[in-house]
């Protein structure tokens, strides 16, 4: 079945053809003398990057690694955020520390190197999602951009630090404990 | 042989058969911790719980066995076992709930994660949340040893490592101190688990993640590594291993438990920490001829015009290699075996033979001749053998044995090592050929006991490198003349 197209007549006016011009231009400086009038911050073009817009909640921007108050990362590696990701662009090894002698569940192993290339990355959230932990958040920054290839391998530090200045915290390049085999002979 | 009925299926077995194993051979498999089919039952883990028609509670099918049948009707029917009744569903879930009451549910750390039946029997016959109100029991850190790593607070004191102590390995290290809820698996005060020659077992023995090795310990999520059937190069018997590897990295041995043969549930620590050799580590070496970079077809014409050609197989090659090695003697008199290690037998039952050559039957099959490398060396200074081709690790090799492989050598006008990786052997040869390592092949070997064992490539060899019957392929193809 074809569709059906309505003939449009044109009333003499329409056929000047520079009539309906005339209107298209009156719209046009309508709102150029709007905008020219208008404050930046109520203007719909937002002048970027002198001005960002505002993210919505859920918004699934660049990772942060989380942290424990002491600077601990949160992060397990249990290689469930790697095992997720559809794009495998997580790539961890994990560690043993502790120098406690209770076994207190989870403070025995982290990640040693936890890379996430960020060219590979298509920002869905699966690591997010994945983690037990709580560990891995895709929060609001958006401008992941660098001048070549290796500034976009992120390693344990910069992921735990991508949003140290937003939050006022400190950056850090430390765990606060070292790395060692959980070992006590005294009893 | 008296019948029963599993869940109406008949089966006949013989009497004093454990129900466990009798639902195994119809296909039923029931759930179970604390039975291992190497060790003595003791049915503490309470999981294998199945209906008996007849009997008022229910009963643990792991030490529950079949009657003997009245002597008047030999197959008479003795025993009616129900395994899928709401009673013994109820039983498992109700016991999967006790066993997780105190379990910290630290499946993100632990190890065992992914092999655990803890996990596995959860997702089957639990429920998915818990009841348990009250803080979580703790225990102390205790410390195995440079071994082994126990985490109490995973343990459902199944008591498999404890009985392995007792009654497999010897030693009893491990024992069950205290009562009820504060029950732990522990060591006698000062002992730890490294004189052990067999500890590495008790971590595949334990069935959650209460005992893991050092070694391996946060290495690698077992769900990441692919496992290749493989023998373990480091026993008289070839006992049957898996490879794991992951990445043309091997990262840990395991044993490969064959149906009804007992022996083959454990390997010694030898055995099992014996896989970091066969990771290749820099460059991968090149084809030489009087030690500098050569063409095959350099050492072909060398070969062949150097005149009569002994081969020297070290017995701890693949059978297929053997043959191939043989095949390029001149005579059926000049094949010679090498190899003398020997291994201290520390279990009889495990290790039948002190003998660490573990192809040597395969070899003697393929006109192989052990310990006449002193008439060889005579030969060869009488100049009635001119080539000797040497096939050599140097892992299985003495001092002394060495030193008249290099008399050998030195004496001949040419020589051939094939290796895996150079030794100081293989430089003091003519020429020099790399060959796979055994995870990187398959092949077979006839151990001591006469048993023919396979083992598969698990790693995929670095470029240049070939197996022992490709090289031998091209060192026997005559040349085309031009
Ligand atoms: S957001 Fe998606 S693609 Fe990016 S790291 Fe996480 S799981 Fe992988
Ligand atoms: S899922 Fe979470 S805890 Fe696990 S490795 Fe990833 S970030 Fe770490
Ligand atoms: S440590 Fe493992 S094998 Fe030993 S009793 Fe506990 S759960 Fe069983
Ligand atoms: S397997 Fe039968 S009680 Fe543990």
């Amino acid at each position: 079945m074809g569709v059906l197209v309505k003939k449009v007549e044109l009333s003499w006016l329409d056929r000047t053809y520079v009539w309906p011009v005339m209107k298209g231009m009156a719209i046009t400086f309508e709102h150029f003398i709007k905008q020219l009038f208008t404050p930046t911050s109520k203007r719909y073009t937002i002048q970027y990057p002198d001005m960002k817009k505002e993210i919505p909640e859920g918004y699934r921007g660049l990772h942060e690694l989380k942290r424990f108050e002491d600077g601990a990362i949160k992060c397990v590696a249990c290689f469930m955020c790697q095992e997720a990701c559809p794009a495998r662009c997580i790539s961890i090894e994990a560690e043993e520390f502790s120098d406690l002698n209770i076994t207190q569940g989870f403070e025995e192993k982290r990640p040693a190197i936890f890379k996430i290339d960020m060219l590979r990355c298509i920002y869905c959230g699966m690591c997010e999602e994945a983690c037990p932990k709580d560990a891995i958040w895709l929060r609001k920054e958006y401008e992941v951009a660098a001048y070549d290839r290796l500034s976009m391998q992120y390693g344990k530090w910069d992921l735990m630090n991508t949003y140290a200045q937003a939050d006022g915290k400190d950056r850090i390049s430390q765990d606060p404990t070292p790395s060692v085999p959980r070992r006590t002979i005294v009893m | 042989m008296p019948t029963i009925k599993i869940n109406d299926v008949a089966l006949s077995v013989n009497p004093g058969t454990l129900v466990l194993d009798a639902c195994r051979t119809v296909g039923i498999d029931i759930p179970h911790y604390c039975y291992h089919p190497a060790l003595t039952p003791v049915a503490t883990c309470r999981m294998c719980l199945v209906e008996i028609k007849g009997q008022p509670k229910l009963a643990t099918s792991c030490t529950t066995t079949v009657p003997p049948a009245p002597k008047d009707n030999p197959d008479a029917v003795v025993m009616e076992v129900l395994t899928n009744t709401p009673a013994v569903a109820d039983a498992r879930a109700g016991v999967m709930e006790f066993l997780l009451i105190n379990h910290p549910l630290d499946c993100p750390i632990c190890d065992q994660a992914g092999e655990c039946k803890l996990q596995d029997y959860s997702y089957h016959y639990g429920s998915g949340d818990s009841r348990m109100g009250e803080v979580k029991r703790r225990y102390r850190y205790e410390d195995l040893g440079a071994k082994i790593v126990i985490d109490k607070n995973r343990c459902i004191h199944c008591t498999r490592c404890v009985r392995f102590t007792r009654e497999i390995s010897g030693g009893g290290e491990l024992t069950v101190a205290s009562r009820g809820s504060r029950l732990e698996v522990t060591t006698f005060t000062g002992k730890s688990m490294d004189q052990n020659p067999f500890a590495g077992n008790v971590v595949d023995l334990c069935p959650v993640g209460a005992l893991t090795s050092r070694d391996f310990r946060f290495r690698k999520r077992v769900w990441y590594l692919k496992s290749a059937p493989s023998i373990s190069r480091h026993s008289a018997l070839g006992n049957p291993i898996w490879i794991d590897h992951e990445g043309n990295r091997i990262h840990r041995f395991r044993p490969r438990p064959m149906e009804g043969n007992e022996t083959t549930h454990f390997i010694s620590d030898e055995e099992r920490y014996a896989y970091a050799q066969y990771n290749r580590t820099g460059l991968a070496p090149v084809v030489q001829l009087n030690r500098s970079p050569a063409s095959m077809d350099a050492i072909r014409e060398a070969l062949q015009s150097a005149g009569p050609v002994a081969v020297i197989g070290q017995g701890t090659f693949g059978c297929d290699a053997a043959q191939r090695l043989g095949e390029l003697a001149t005579s059926a008199e000049s094949r010679y075996g090498s190899g003398d290690k020997t291994i201290a037998v520390v279990l009889p039952k495990y290790q039948s033979s002190a003998d660490g050559i573990l192809n040597r039957r395969g070899f003697m099959e393929r006109g192989f001749r052990f310990g006449a490398l002193a008439e060889l060396l005579g030969k060869v200074e009488r100049g009635e053998v001119k080539a000797v081709v040497l096939l050599h690790d140097a892992a299985f090799t003495s001092a002394k044995e060495t030193e008249l492989l290099l008399e050998i050598l030195k004496a001949s006008t040419f020589s051939l090592a094939l290796e895996v990786e150079p030794s100081g052997l293989g430089r003091a040869a003519t020429a020099w050929l790399p060959i796979t390592n055994y995870a990187e092949e398959s092949d077979f070997i006839v151990n001591h006991d006469g048993e023919l064992r396979r083992y598969q490539k698990a790693l995929q060899p670095p470029k240049g490198v070939r197996t022992l019957p490709a090289w031998m392929k091209d060192l026997a193809a005559i040349p085309a003349t031009v």
